[in-house]
């Protein structure tokens, strides 16, 4: 029998939700965080080296328990801060290191494999219990397993990662992402998450495609899988056809022309066409950016956010760090102002998983933690203060709810002042202070507010998440996560005539601010400063070099009389679609 | 054993007891023995409630360190 037998990979297209613009081909590297891959050292085992690597990263797993320790002290009660001490215990277990180091040295295996396996021995004794109890504790064991092989491997792994590669994870925590930051890498796709989660603001900030909110894409791509990540319509393609790839190539080729022609509007001021002023600034994310203001945009930075600090290095910056980053800031930019927004860390990402909150949008995050950590946020304060003598610096505090957080802000402020004073140290006596309005009960008071304040800062994201209650993580309620909903554009708009009331400054720095459909109505609702991304700032002010406010303010003044997303989306992409051409 | 058996907590009590003293303390159970002053051990141990142990000292302060232990044991870690 004559067999002719053509083998057709077939092109498989997998849908998510697009979370950040452009395309890329290539292959992907699949990273699980969660439970760290293992890299298989090359060659034979250096014993030695692997019995160093192993005491490091129990060192600085202890190193990190230690502070989430310190931190969560006052806010645990005594059983779960005995299970905090039980997590320390492992790691001073001279029995467990005695026999992990034994076996390095007579299995010959690499420290990873060996703790690996004894945790895992571990384990399987504890499962045998008749007890729930201890079987339940298994959970503990494996939450410090992971930190101790995560520590092993980090740096391993992501010097293993090859530049040109499509990250691809179920899930990615806000420590990774920015670890991946610091490469070039041509995008990211996960199964968790929404448009909003921190890849997305990454990637976005990075100027790569994303794809978010697959469900199931880490288990459907494999590592010599060849992919398309499409960030515009949230597709990924595995083993394309010469037909598609020759289609994305063409799209990208398009994309760079778009890009090109943006340019033009670099020198330009950003002013609507018939003469109103509209201060545009950017979120800064990374420091390599501030190059890219300086030359391409020129402008002052809306929104820089700390956490970064923190996240990268998973402990809070000295006040010296601080100062250091922030002065940067402040004198690249000047005469420009720069906002700078105190630490907006959630207690998701301090504390382990057993003594995670249930809702952690809602429990111990941003300033609730500053304000029961003084002496963090006192270092913080008198960073920004010392750095102000050197630049426009204004502050600005996330997740404000009530009245009383804004008097005990001005009171550390006033503290820190006088410290200085005391000191001779020079800073700026009439820095501005300024609030966010992201919890609804500032909605509900914004005069009370804005007395109190130089400043409002609406925080679109949040803002939207807790009105409409819908969790901006969740690819679940994505379709309810509209930032455009008339509940939330109510919401906006008794935030802009509060501070018009009140004669306070307002800017909107949420991810609304760039998206261009929104910056059309937030204009013509009356917000005159705009902070958006770095990689939208180019297509925000043309679009604003593009439209007419009068027009802009009849098609606010419209949709504010809207009772759905649906129509005031209609509404908008009729409006914008006369000022711009599509092109995808 | 007390009522919750040899919980994560107690264990890591007796871990904390057991390391404050330079004696060397293992506990056998069903044949097996364990190093009282590892918390894996003394969770692996998973002993519940009821079940026998026996307690062993060796060291310059063993008989404190046999005094303080056995009366946690006897007091049924501290939870009762």
């Amino acid at each position: 029998m004559l067999n002719n037998m053509t083998i057709t990979i077939k092109e498989e297209i997998y849908k998510g939700l697009p979370a950040s613009k452009g395309i890329s081909i290539g292959k992907p590297f699949v990273y699980k965080s969660e439970s760290p891959a293992y890299i298989p050292t090359d060659g034979d085992i250096d014993i030695e080296k692997e019995i160093i690597d192993y005491e490091q990263a129990i060192e600085q797993s202890k190193k990190e328990l230690h502070k989430i320790y310190k931190l969560a002290k006052e806010k645990l009660d005594e059983k779960s801060l005995l299970i905090f001490e039980a997590h320390l215990q492992f790691l001073d277990d001279d029995v467990l290191h005695t026999q992990v180091r034994k076996r390095i040295s007579q299995e010959k295996k690499s420290a990873y494999v060996v703790f690996d396996a004894e945790i895992k021995y571990i384990e399987q004794q504890l499962l045998l219990s008749n007890d729930d109890y201890i079987r339940e504790r298994v959970a503990d064991i494996e939450d410090v397993k992971h930190r101790v092989l995560r520590n092993m491997i980090k740096k391993k792994l992501f010097s293993k990662i090859d530049e040109n590669s499509i990250v691809i994870a179920r899930n990615l925590t806000p420590a990774d992402t920015i670890l991946f930051s610091n490469r070039n890498l041509l995008g990211f796709a996960t199964d968790i998450g929404g448009t909003n989660s921190h890849v997305a603001i990454i990637a976005r900030s990075l100027n790569v495609p994303a794809v978010v909110g697959m469900n199931d894409i880490s288990i459907h791509i494999s590592q010599d899988d060849y992919i398309i990540i499409d960030g515009y319509k949230g597709l990924v393609i595995k083993n394309p056809s010469g037909r598609t790839v020759t289609k994305y190539k063409n799209l990208i080729l398009k994309y760079e022309e778009y890009e090109k022609t943006l340019s033009e509007v670099e020198k330009v001021p950003s002013r609507t066409k018939d003469g109103k002023d509209i201060k545009l600034t950017v979120n800064l994310e990374f420091n390599k950016e501030i190059d890219y203001i300086l030359t391409h945009a020129g402008c002052g930075v809306g929104l820089y956010r700390t956490e970064h600090m923190f996240l990268e290095s998973g402990e809070f910056p000295t006040e010296e760090e601080q100062y250091k980053q922030y002065r940067l800031i402040a004198d690249r930019l000047y005469p420009e102002d720069a906002i700078i927004r105190t630490f907006d860390i959630g207690g998701d990402k301090i504390l382990p998983e057993s003594q995670k909150e249930a809702n952690p949008f809602l429990g111990w995050r941003g300033i609730r933690i500053c304000l029961d950590k003084p002496d963090i946020f006192r270092a913080q304060l008198r960073a920004l203060l010392r750095a102000s003598n050197f630049g426009n610096i204004k502050i600005m505090f996330p997740m404000i709810t009530t009245i009383d957080e804004v008097r005990k802000i001005k009171v550390y402020v006033d503290e820190m002042k006088h410290e200085l004073r005391e000191k001779n140290i020079p800073f700026n006596q009439n820095i501005e202070l300024g609030i966010m309005v992201e919890v609804p009960s500032v909605v509900f008071m914004p005069d009370l507010f804005a007395r109190e304040v130089d400043f409002f800062s609406i925080g679109t994201n949040d803002l939207t998440q807790y009105i409409l209650a819908a969790d901006r993580d969740s690819s679940f309620v994505s379709e309810l996560y509209q930032w455009l909903d008339p509940a939330v554009l109510r919401a906006i708009d008794i935030i802009i005539k509060s501070a018009e009331r009140n004669k306070i400054g307002l800017n909107v720095c949420g991810e609304m601010a760039g998206d261009p459909l929104s910056s059309l109505l937030l204009i013509g609702m009356g917000v005159n400063e705009l902070s958006v991304e770095t990689t939208s700032f180019l297509r925000t002010k043309r679009l604003i070099t593009l439209l007419k406010y009068d027009e802009a303010k009849k098609v606010a003044a419209k949709a504010l009389t809207m009772n759905s997303v649906s129509e005031v989306k209609e509404l908008l992409e009729r409006s914008y679609n006369k000022i711009i051409k599509k092109i995808y | 054993m007390n009522k919750a058996g040899m919980h994560t907590r107690p264990a890591s009590l007796l871990v904390k007891i057991a390391s404050r003293f330079k004696a060397d303390f293992y506990i056998i159970k069903d044949g097996f023995q364990i190093n009282g002053k590892s918390i894996i051990g003394v969770m692996s141990l998973a002993a519940e409630y009821g079940s026998t142990v026996t307690l062993t000292f060796d060291g310059p302060d063993e008989s404190k360190a046999a005094a303080e232990i056995t009366k946690f044991f006897e007091e049924g870690f501290g939870e009762l």
